[in-house]
Parts: C-alpha cells; sequence; structure tokens
C-alpha cells in the first residue's frame, strides 16, 4: 500500500503545504499585474515585467514584502524560497514528520514510531516561524518598524499643533509589543506541550497502546499533561512571559480607555474619570459621615444618654397608604445616612 | 513437563491480538460516547431558574451602603448555648457556596445543631465602589455588622466565622476590636501571604508566586487600568491553577458523570456559583495584592485599618483555624501561620483532606469541617 494514499496525516499535511504555496502563486500573480498596469500607465502601454521603465515599480513593491517577510524572496513566481519556511515544502518536510510518525521507521500509524512524532513537534516552534502562528507574524515584521513607531510617538509636541500621528503611532507600538508578548507566551506553553508529548511518547509505550485500553492511555495522558503544565507555572520563563503579556495587555487596555475618554470629551459626555472622581468624593465624603456619627454616639453615650436607632421617614404618600394597608413592616434597620 | 524442561507456551497470535485491542479501543470509546450523550441529555432538559442554590430562608436585618446582613430562620426548636455567628465571606467569590444544596450547606448544619446564624452579603460592587479600601471593609462594613448583630444578642459578644479574604478581614477585626467576639472561627484564610514555598506541594502557591513575580507598578497598572478587579480576570486565574481539569471539565468531567442527575445537579450548581463573581473594589484589591500578598503587611504587624496597626497578638479569643490539605489557592502554610500569634490553649486547628472549595461543598466535609466548627463553638464559646 502506497504510504501518500493511506497516510490520513501525510495527506493532511500535503494539503497545507499546497495551500500555502497556492497563496505566495496568487501573490505573485498579484505582483505582476501591478507591475504591468503600473508600467502600462507610465509608459502608454503595458510593458512585461523586464521590460524598460516597468520594473521600479515591482522593485518597490518587492522591497516591501522582504521587510515584511523576511523569507520571501523576489523573482519568478515559482522561485524557491527559504528552505526552512512552510512556503516551499520545507514546510512539507516539517509536517510531514509531525504528523506522520512513520516518516523514518515501519508501516502503519497506531504503532508507529512515536519518538519521531515528539520531535517533530518539538521542531514546531516558533523559531521556525509557522506563518498563520501569532509570533511568527511579530517575527515578521521588522524591529525597524517599531524604532521607526518609537522615533514617530516620542518626537516633541506642540502648543498650537495637533499631532493624532504621534498618538497612532503609540498605539500602534503598543499592539505590537502586545502581539510579541503574546507570541511568547504562546511559545513557553507549546514548548510545555510539546515536553508533555515526549514524556507521554516515553512513559506510555507500544505495548501498551496495542492493548487498545484507551482509557487508560487518555488518563495517563491527562496525568502527564497536568503535571507538565503545573511544573511550568512555576519556571522562570513561564513568569517572565506572563509579566510581560500583562504589562503590554494593560499598556493596550489603557489606551483603548484614553481613546474612550477623548471621544466621550469631543462628544460633550460624561468621561470615566470625571465620574471615578465623583465617586472619590462621595467615597470620602461617607467615611467622614460614618466618623462624625460614631463620635456623635461615643459623645451621647459618655453622657449617660440612649443612642436612639435612626427611623426610617416615609414620604406623604407613603404614610397615607400605610393608614389603609395591613403591609408586613420592614425589620431592617436601615441606616438613615 | 517434559525432560527437556517446561513446555513453551504458544505464541499468541498477533492479528488476533490486534483484534481484541481494536475490539477494547472501540468498545471503551463508544461506552465513553454514550456517557457523554446522556450528560449532555441532562442538561439540555434543564433550566436555569431550576438549579437553585443559596435558597435557605432568611430575612435581611441589617443595610449600609450595598452590604447587608441576612440573618437564618431557625429550623429546629432547640437553641444551642453558643453565641450566634456571623459568617464574613471575602469579595472574590459569592457566600452562597455555604449553602450549595440541602445536604452540602454549612449553614443548613449550624442551624440544625441550634445555632442562630448570620451571613454578610457585600452586594455586587461596581466601579463606583473602587475607592472602598480595607478601612471600609474591616471597621466601617464589618465593623458595623457584627456591633448590629451584638447589640441583637443583647450586648453580648459573638462568634465570627471568616472565609477566605473574609477570614483575613475577621483577624483584622478580631485584633483591633476584640471586646467584640467570643470565639473567632477561620477557614481556607491567608494570614501569612508568603507560606514555605520549600513546603509547597506541586499545584500549591501559584498565586503567592506569580502576584510575587509582579511590581507594585503591575498591580497599580492593573487598578488604575480597570478601576476595579475584574471578576472575569480573577475567575481566569483560578481556572489556570488547575490546567486540565478546567480544560476538561465540560468533555471528559461531563462524560465522567454518565448522566447522573444527582452529580450532575451538584455540578450545575458550583457551576452556578462559580459564574457569579463579582468584582473586587479597586483600592481594596490594591492593598490586597500589594500590601498583603507582595508584602506580606499582616504578619509584618504593618498593615493598617485606619490609622491602627493590625497586632494579631491582640486576638485573646478562642480560635479554630480550619484549612485544606490540597488548597489550591490559599497554601496551607499561608494559613497555619496564625497559630504564631494565638496562644496555644486558646488555638486550635483542623485540616482538611481536600481542595479549596471542597472545604465546604464535598460530603465529607460536612462530617469534619462543619461538624468539627458546631463541636468547638460548643467546647469554647459560650452565651
Amino acid at each position: 500500500m502506497a504510504q501518500d494514499d493511506s497516510d490520513a496525516f501525510a495527506q493532511m499535511a500535503k494539503m497545507w503545504s499546497e495551500g500555502g504555496k497556492a497563496m505566495m502563486d496568487a501573490q505573485a500573480q498579484a505582483t505582476e499585474q501591478f507591475q504591468a498596469a503600473m508600467s502600462g500607465a507610465m509608459n502608454g502601454g503595458m510593458n512585461p515585467p523586464g521590460a524598460a521603465g516597468g520594473d521600479d515599480l515591482v522593485d518597490t513593491w518587492r522591497e516591501l514584502m522582504a521587510a515584511w517577510m523576511p523569507g520571501y524572496r523576489d523573482g519568478a513566481p515559482n522561485a524557491p524560497i527559504r528552505s526552512d519556511t512552510i512556503w516551499n515544502g520545507g514546510g512539507t518536510d516539517m509536517f510531514a514528520q509531525m504528523f506522520n510518525p512513520m516518516a523514518m521507521t515501519m508501516p502503519g500509524f497506531a504503532f508507529g514510531s512515536m519518538p519521531n512524532f515528539a520531535e517533530g513537534f518539538q521542531q514546531f516552534d516558533a523559531s521556525k516561524a509557522a506563518p498563520f502562528a501569532m509570533d511568527a507574524w511579530a517575527n515578521f515584521a521588522p524591529e525597524q518598524l517599531r524604532e521607526i513607531l518609537d522615533s514617530v510617538a516620542q518626537g516633541p509636541r506642540f502648543a498650537d499643533l495637533a499631532a493624532p500621528w504621534m498618538d497612532a503611532a503609540q498605539t500602534s507600538r503598543e499592539w505590537l509589543d502586545y502581539q510579541k508578548a503574546a507570541g511568547e507566551f504562546a511559545a513557553v506553553l507549546r514548548a510545555a506541550w510539546g515536553r508533555a508529548y515526549s514524556t507521554y511518547a516515553q512513559d506510555w509505550s507500544l505495548d501498551d497502546l496495542k492493548t487498545g485500553d484507551v482509557n487508560a492511555a487518555l488518563q495517563a495522558w491527562l496525568k502527564i499533561a497536568n503535571a507538565e503544565l503545573l511544573s511550568t507555572q512555576r519556571q522562570s520563563d513561564y513568569l517572565d512571559a506572563q509579566r510581560n503579556l500583562l504589562r503590554a495587555g494593560l499598556d493596550v487596555k489603557a489606551r483603548m480607555n484614553e481613546a474612550a475618554e477623548q471621544w466621550a470629551e469631543a462628544w460633550q459626555m460624561p468621561t470615566r474619570s470625571e465620574v471615578d472622581d465623583m465617586a472619590k468624593q462621595l467615597h470620602d465624603v461617607r467615611g467622614e459621615v460614618r466618623d462624625l456619627k460614631r463620635q456623635l454616639k461615643a459623645v451621647i453615650k459618655a453622657q449617660g444618654g440612649d443612642v436612639k436607632k435612626p427611623t426610617r421617614r416615609t414620604s406623604k404618600s407613603a404614610r397615607k397608604s400605610k393608614a389603609t394597608n395591613t403591609a408586613k413592616t420592614d425589620t431592617a434597620n436601615t441606616d438613615a445616612s | 513437563m517434559s525432560q527437556d524442561g517446561p513446555a513453551k507456551e504458544p505464541e499468541a497470535d498477533p492479528v488476533a491480538q490486534a483484534m481484541q485491542a481494536w475490539q477494547l479501543a472501540w468498545s471503551e470509546m463508544a461506552a465513553t460516547g454514550a456517557r457523554a450523550l446522556k450528560s449532555n441529555a441532562y442538561i439540555a432538559a434543564q433550566r436555569d431558574s431550576e438549579v437553585k442554590i443559596a435558597d435557605a430562608p432568611a430575612d435581611t436585618v441589617f443595610r449600609t451602603d450595598k452590604v447587608r446582613v441576612d440573618h437564618y430562620h431557625p429550623v429546629t426548636d432547640i437553641r444551642a448555648d453558643i453565641p450566634p455567628v456571623l459568617i464574613c465571606y471575602g469579595l472574590f467569590g459569592r457566600q452562597t457556596m455555604i449553602d450549595l444544596q440541602d445536604d452540602r450547606s454549612l449553614v443548613r448544619t449550624l442551624l440544625a445543631a441550634g445555632i442562630d446564624v448570620y451571613v454578610v452579603d457585600w452586594g455586587t460592587p461596581t466601579r463606583a465602589d473602587r475607592y472602598l479600601t480595607f478601612d471600609d471593609y474591616v471597621d466601617r462594613y464589618l465593623g458595623d455588622c457584627v456591633e448590629h448583630v451584638v447589640e441583637t444578642n443583647g450586648g453580648k459578644p459573638i462568634n465570627l466565622f471568616g472565609i477566605c479574604e473574609g477570614g483575613t478581614f475577621a483577624v483584622m477585626l478580631a485584633a483591633t476590636r476584640p471586646e467584640l467576639f467570643s470565639g473567632l472561627a477561620l477557614a481556607i484564610t491567608p494570614v501569612d501571604f508568603h507560606g514555605r514555598p520549600d513546603e509547597f506541594w506541586e499545584g500549591e502557591g501559584f498565586l503567592n508566586s506569580w502576584i510575587g513575580n509582579l511590581d507594585a507598578d503591575d498591580v497599580n497598572k492593573i487598578i488604575d487600568t480597570y478601576g476595579n478587579l475584574p471578576g472575569a480576570m480573577t475567575g481566569a486565574v483560578f481556572s489556570s491553577l488547575t490546567p486540565m481539569a478546567s480544560m476538561t471539565k465540560y468533555n471528559i468531567g461531563l462524560a465522567a458523570m454518565d448522566g447522573n442527575p444527582k452529580a450532575l445537579d451538584n455540578f450545575l450548581r458550583m457551576e452556578k456559583w462559580i459564574a457569579d463573581r463579582p468584582d473586587h473594589p479597586g483600592e481594596a484589591a490594591r492593598q490586597w495584592l500589594n500590601d498583603l500578598y507582595r508584602e506580606n503587611k499582616l504578619v509584618e504587624g504593618t498593615f493598617e485599618v485606619c490609622g491602627e496597626a493590625v497586632d494579631l497578638t491582640k486576638i485573646d479569643m478562642p480560635v479554630i483555624n480550619i484549612f485544606a490539605l490540597r488548597d489550591h489557592i490559599i497554601p496551607v502554610s499561608c494559613s497555619k501561620a496564625l497559630g504564631k500569634f494565638v496562644a496555644d490553649d486558646l488555638y486550635e486547628e483542623i485540616g482538611f483532606p481536600g481542595g479549596h472549595v471542597g472545604v465546604f461543598v464535598s460530603g465529607k466535609a460536612q462530617g469534619v469541617v462543619a461538624g468539627g466548627l458546631v463541636d468547638w463553638m460548643e467546647r469554647k464559646t459560650k452565651q
């Protein structure tokens, strides 16, 4: 039996890699069309790629692509790209290794080579940059972009000149940082899952699997995964990633708060800070009233007086209805303040 | 046995073995699927309004701001010669957990023993409550609630039972106003917020570690950004303390219940309680995280309530300290630390072999914890 025909995971890996390649082909075609269109516009006709005056905009486009996707190489649509990315089949190899435990040894999935599966999974980490992972995008975004955003955001402010682009740059920078922090946190957890799988692959032997006792296999997996996650949650790389993610997330949230404040201010609506201000004043006044009441109680008691329970004042309409109703009175001793 | 030695066992037929294994695997998977379907069918037939928790009848007898004191109706004509007990929960969840259902209710156990039971309900804090501090919760709110019950008790001291953060409030009030109390009961209460990390078991002490990993500015930023400490955030943190349990409770966990109505009802009630997680007022949360968790001011003697340092050695009434030996939220050493501050003849402990919430909601806890509490009150606290 041919491996590719029967092995579902190899088929799936093939589908993913072909899909990625198809996307890159489409992008390259779009690039060509863009180039053709712009060349035609500049020269009064359609100039194919390579023709005089036709490549300037294409080059600009490719430079932009290279800045955003370091693995991208200019050239013909089907030119091979960086060998260790998913785009050219290096990813196919990686996925094959990951999902096809038979990549190196014996036929048949169920009793295949578990260590290879675990190794393949562990190789699938941030440094290999799976493009659909959040951390991969942040790795693609060049450090120059952060520097540009920083320099814009931290520039001098002028008294009579608004500079909304500075706030926008700061917001973008914070968003980039959050994505980076989220990616790093995800990477730590991915490594933990990889270790859990390695341990499982070593502890749960092929003979154990051969019994068909899936419940026992599942319980073993849950126990091993739990132990690994608990262990990871104490380690310094987890703590660092967690703290950085919290900080980055709070920066983004604070920026959202600021935007909401500015919007409310613009529309003459009460802002959150104003309402908080009022709450603070009310809290302080309440505290003073309580302190005064206690002092008064103490003075009255010291003078031998009786501190009466406050009675609740009722409105005129309530007093009227009370006279005609036989409703049960509330036994609550309400604080009259 | 032949002269050549023991007879060799016939070699197992690998095909037959493989077929047996497949058969076992498929039957186990089918059985699990069937169990899951039964549980799903039962849950699909339930209505949220039918999932009832904390429905022991009570009257509201005192209010201040959003805080109220509820007085439970007696369930027996027996009146124990024990002072009334005021139960004080914390702000990270609802006090409804102490009366989860008929047969798992600390409240009903106390009532059945003829004890007069009150409970503090902190209400639902909103953004308007962000400036409430420990001064408010310990001295003003809890102090006023206790004074009301003392007054109702003819001016005689009462028993205060604090749970988790409510226990920390209780400890502070007992230390600053000991004259109000005939006894102090605590459950799963942190006193020493650093504890003994070298004694932590594998699932213990994460909160201590994670919060200790933050700077004061990180905590300040959380509070300044959100106003309060969001209930959703604390809920997510608590879930991550037991990662696999949290990931599997709605799939493997439900399947394991096999459609059992009792087990599923218990589950739904717990879920209802867990989902009801109010926000924690911001300034009090700032103190909780910075002053207590990070700087451990309570055991250092530098934590202040209304300008007065809380001196735990001033606790001069009988104390019972209940903690859970497999508590993943409050390490045992964080609770047991109170024993250093209270005189030996006044201090008792109960270590329950369960988890943080199991101390109240497990079937076993009704005898060990609730029963132990009643026994202690009968022995140590008299009207």
